[in-house]
C-alpha cells in the first residue's frame, strides 16, 4: 500500500477535490493510503510518505519553506493544477503594488503578510509530474494513480486543446462562428469542454510551454483581436491561467 | 494552546486562551494565504468575473459563478428565460449535493461513530461507502451535463447558459437518479439513527441569531432579502447598516457581528430553523421519522439540517429534469442585450452551501470598477468563536475541550480558502 499526502498552499482546494474525487474509486483505494491532509485527516505533521500531491501557489515565506519539507519527506512529487504549475488566478496582481492590492481588501493591511510576487510550486522545487488544469481533471489523478501502482514513467503527451476537439468531432466555434478561443494555445486535458458548451476556451489549463514563442502569441492576439476579443480580456486570460510563460513572454519582450 | 484544525477546508487553527488553567475565549486562527479577488476582478469584464470569482472556491465555485451572474443581469436589466434559468438553479443544487455529502461523510461522520478517519468508517461499512459513492458520483455526472464540469464549470454566463444540454443527458440523469435517491435514503438513514454522544450539553439560554435568504415560496435559494430571527431587510440594508465588519490580527478573514457586537449563524443550521416548513412533505417526514424536529438547538446537529438539504435538493433536482426532459425550446446564444450604460451597482445573494454568498459590484462600460464579496464561512467566524467559548469557558484546558473547540469548528464546515477569499491549537496564558 502506498501512502499519500495532499498538501494545500495559496488557492481554492478544488483540485484537492478532484483528488477526493479519484480515492472514490475502489481499485484506486485498495492500493492507497492518505496518510496526510488537513480536509480529511486529524494527522497534524506530515510524515514520509510515497506521494505528495500539492496544489496552489507560493505566497509567503511559510509555503517556501513548506514545500522544500514536503520535498524532502516525499518520493514523488505531483504539482496539481494551474496554481502549482503557472501561478494560477491570483497572479493577475502581480505587478501592482501590494499594499495597494491588501488596502484594497483589508481595512488593516499591516497584518497581512504575503509576497508581492506568486510563484508556481515548480519554482521552488523539482516536481516529479505536473497535472495541469484548474481544477486538474479528476480522471487524469485516477489515471496516474493507476499508472503509478502498476510501475513505469508516465507516458507525456504534447498537445493543445484542438486536438482534443478533432478527437471529439467538435465543430471548430472559431473557423465555424468566429467565437475567440484560446485552444490553440492552451495545453490538453480538459476533453474540450468549453467548446463543447459552444464558447471558447479560456486556456485554464495553462499556456502551452512547448512549441510557442512571442511571435506566435502575437500572431494569435491579433487574430483574436480581429474576432472582437479586446487586448485586456486576452492579457488577463494569458496572466491569470498561464502567469508562468506569460511572465517569460512579457520579460523577454524587455530584454 | 494552538492545534492545527483539521477536516475542515483550508489552513486554519484553534487559539485557546487561559487564565489559570481555565479556558477564557476560543478563537479560530485564520491563516490561508489570501488571493485578493476582489483586487484580481478590477477592470476585468463581466463575462471574465464570472469565471474568475469560481476560483474562490473549490467546493462552491457554482454559488460564486451563479451570483455574479445573477447580479449583473439584475443591475444591466437582461432577461433570462425561465427554463435557462432552472439548469443554472438546478446546478447549483447538485453542488449543494456534493457539498453536503463530501462535509458529512469525510468531515463530520468520523465524530459522529467516533471513527479516526473516513478509512476507519469505510473499512467497518463498506455498504454506507458505496451509498455515499453513488449519491457524490451522481452529483458529480449531474454537474458534467449541466455545468460541464465537477469544479469551476463553465457554462454559467450573463444572461444564462452557454449551452442547453441534450435532452438525452437529462433523460440519461433522471433515470439514473430514482437508485441515487435510492442510496442516499439509506446513507442518510443511517446518519440520523446515529446516537450523538452529548459530551457537552448546549446552554440553552444562548441566544443563536440566524440568518438565511429570504423566500415566500421555497427554501431559501437565491435573492436579495435576508431574514434575521424573524425580521425581513433588503441584502443592501443588512450588509450595509445591520453588519459591521471587523478585521482581527490573528486572522486573514475578515469578521461580520450585527451592529458590530453580535455574531451571527449562515447556512444549514439557520436555513432548516428558520424555513423548515418549506421543505417537502416528505423531506420533513423522513427527518421526523428518526426522530428530528426543528429547531435545532446545537450547532453540532448542522448535519441533520444538510441530510434533510440534500434529500430536498435531490427532489428538486428531479423536478427540474421532468422539465427538461419536454425539451428547452430557448436559443442560449443570445448576446447581451443591456439596457442600461455607465456605472451601474450590482448586487446578489445566494445560499451558497455554508451559507450566504452576498456579491456586490460597481459596473462601468462592462468592466468592474468596485467589487465586494462577503463570504458564507467570514459570517459564521464570530459565531463560532463564541458558540465554543459559551460551551467551554471555565473548562480545564485539556484534549476534552480542544475536541469540543474542533468539533464546534467542524460542525459549521468552515471554508477556509473562501473565507480568505487543518486547524491548529494555540493556547495563551492571560
Amino acid at each position: 500500500m502506498y501512502s499519500v499526502a495532499v498538501v494545500k498552499l495559496t488557492s481554492c482546494s478544488g483540485c484537492v477535490n478532484e483528488v477526493v474525487y479519484a480515492f472514490t474509486f475502489s481499485d484506486v483505494i485498495s492500493k492507497y493510503r492518505i496518510e496526510y491532509s488537513t480536509e480529511l485527516t486529524d494527522v497534524e505533521e506530515m510524515r514520509e510518505v510515497d506521494i505528495a500531491f500539492v496544489e496552489g501557489s507560493i505566497t509567503n515565506r511559510h509555503q517556501e519553506e513548506l514545500i522544500k519539507s514536503v520535498r524532502s519527506k516525499a518520493r514523488f512529487v505531483v504539482a496539481l493544477g494551474t496554481c502549482a504549475i503557472m501561478g494560477g488566478v491570483q497572479s493577475l496582481r502581480v505587478g501592482s503594488d501590494i499594499n495597494d492590492v491588501k488596502g484594497l481588501v483589508y481595512p488593516e493591511p499591516r497584518y497581512i503578510e504575503v509576497y508581492s510576487n506568486v510563484k508556481p510550486v515548480t519554482d521552488a522545487i523539482m516536481a516529479d509530474l505536473a497535472i495541469p488544469g484548474c481544477p486538474v481533471n479528476g480522471d487524469a489523478v485516477v489515471s496516474f494513480l493507476r499508472k503509478y501502482a502498476l510501475g513505469g514513467l508516465p507516458i507525456a503527451i504534447y498537445e493543445s486543446v484542438c486536438a482534443e476537439c478533432k478527437r471529439r468531432e467538435l465543430e471548430c466555434v472559431m473557423v465555424a462562428r468566429g467565437v475567440p478561443c484560446l485552444g490553440p494555445v492552451t495545453i490538453s486535458g480538459c476533453r474540450a469542454i468549453c467548446p463543447s458548451f459552444g464558447r471558447g476556451c479560456y486556456g485554464c489549463y495553462g499556456i502551452k510551454y512547448f512549441d510557442l514563442d512571442k511571435e506566435k502569441i502575437e500572431a494569435f492576439s491579433r487574430r483574436l483581436a480581429e474576432l472582437g476579443m479586446s487586448r485586456e480580456d486576452m492579457g488577463a486570460l494569458l496572466k491569470g491561467y498561464g502567469f508562468k510563460v506569460y511572465s517569460k513572454i512579457t520579460r523577454d519582450e524587455e530584454t | 494552546m494552538r492545534a492545527v484544525l483539521t477536516r475542515v477546508e483550508g489552513e486554519g487553527s484553534i487559539l485557546i486562551l487561559e487564565r489559570d488553567g481555565r479556558v477564557e475565549r476560543v478563537v479560530y486562527e485564520v491563516s490561508e494565504a489570501p488571493r485578493f479577488f476582489e483586487y484580481l476582478v478590477v477592470s476585468k469584464s463581466i463575462e471574465r468575473v464570472v469565471d474568475i470569482v469560481s476560483r474562490v472556491c473549490g467546493l462552491c465555485g457554482v454559488s460564486y459563478s451563479f451570483v455574479a451572474a445573477k447580479a449583473f443581469e439584475k443591475c444591466l436589466g437582461v432577461d433570462v428565460d425561465p427554463e435557462v434559468d432552472m439548469i443554472r438553479e438546478a446546478l447549483h443544487l447538485a453542488e449543494r449535493v456534493k457539498s453536503h455529502i463530501l462535509h458529512v461523510f469525510y468531515m463530520n461522520l468520523p465524530d459522529l461513530v467516533q471513527a479516526k478517519s473516513f478509512a476507519d468508517i469505510s473499512q467497518r461499512n463498506p455498504k454506507l461507502l458505496r451509498n455515499m459513492q453513488d449519491v457524490l458520483l451522481w452529483s458529480r455526472k449531474a454537474m458534467e451535463v449541466l455545468g460541464g464540469r465537477f469544479h469551476n464549470v463553465v457554462n454559467i454566463k450573463v444572461g444564462g447558459v452557454y449551452r442547453v444540454p441534450d435532452k438525452s443527458a437529462f433523460e440519461k440523469l433522471r433515470k439514473e437518479l430514482d437508485t441515487v435517491i435510492k442510496s442516499f435514503t439509506e446513507f442518510a438513514s443511517f446518519v440520523l439513527s446515529v446516537k450523538p454522544f452529548d459530551e457537552f450539553a448546549w446552554n440553552g439560554n444562548a441566544k443563536i441569531n440566524q440568518v438565511s435568504l429570504y423566500s415566500l415560496h421555497e427554501y431559501p435559494h437565491h435573492g436579495d432579502r435576508v431574514l434575521l430571527n424573524g425580521d425581513e431587510y433588503s441584502v443592501t440594508q443588512f450588509y450595509r447598516d445591520v453588519v459591521k465588519v471587523l478585521q482581527v490580527p490573528y486572522s486573514t478573514a475578515l469578521h461580520y457581528r450585527i451592529k458590530g457586537i453580535e455574531g451571527f449563524v449562515v447556512g444549514p443550521f439557520a436555513r432548516f430553523n428558520q424555513f423548515y416548513t418549506m421543505l417537502s412533505k416528505e423531506v420533513r417526514d423522513f427527518v421526523e421519522v428518526h426522530g428530528w424536529r426543528p429547531p435545532l438547538s446545537n450547532v453540532v446537529q448542522s448535519y441533520v439540517a444538510r441530510i434533510a438539504e440534500t434529500y430536498e435538493a435531490l427532489l428538486a433536482i428531479e423536478r427540474y429534469l421532468d422539465v427538461f426532459k419536454n425539451a428547452i425550446a430557448v436559443d442560449s446564444n443570445s448576446s447581451i442585450s443591456s439596457r442600461e450604460r455607465g456605472s451601474v451597482v450590482c448586487e446578489y445573494a445566494v445560499e451558497a452551501p455554508r451559507g450566504i454568498l452576498y456579491h456586490k459590484y460597481i459596473a462601468s462600460e462592462g468592466r468592474v470598477t468596485v467589487c465586494s464579496i462577503i463570504t458564507p464561512t467570514a459570517q459564521n467566524l464570530a459565531a463560532m468563536s463564541d458558540i465554543a467559548t459559551t460551551i467551554t469557558q471555565g473548562r480545564k484546558v485539556d484534549d476534552n475541550a480542544i475536541s469540543i473547540a474542533k468539533r464546534i469548528a467542524i460542525s459549521f464546515d468552515p471554508c477556509i480558502s473562501c473565507s480568505v477569499h487543518a486547524l491548529q491549537v494555540k493556547i495563551f496564558r492571560i
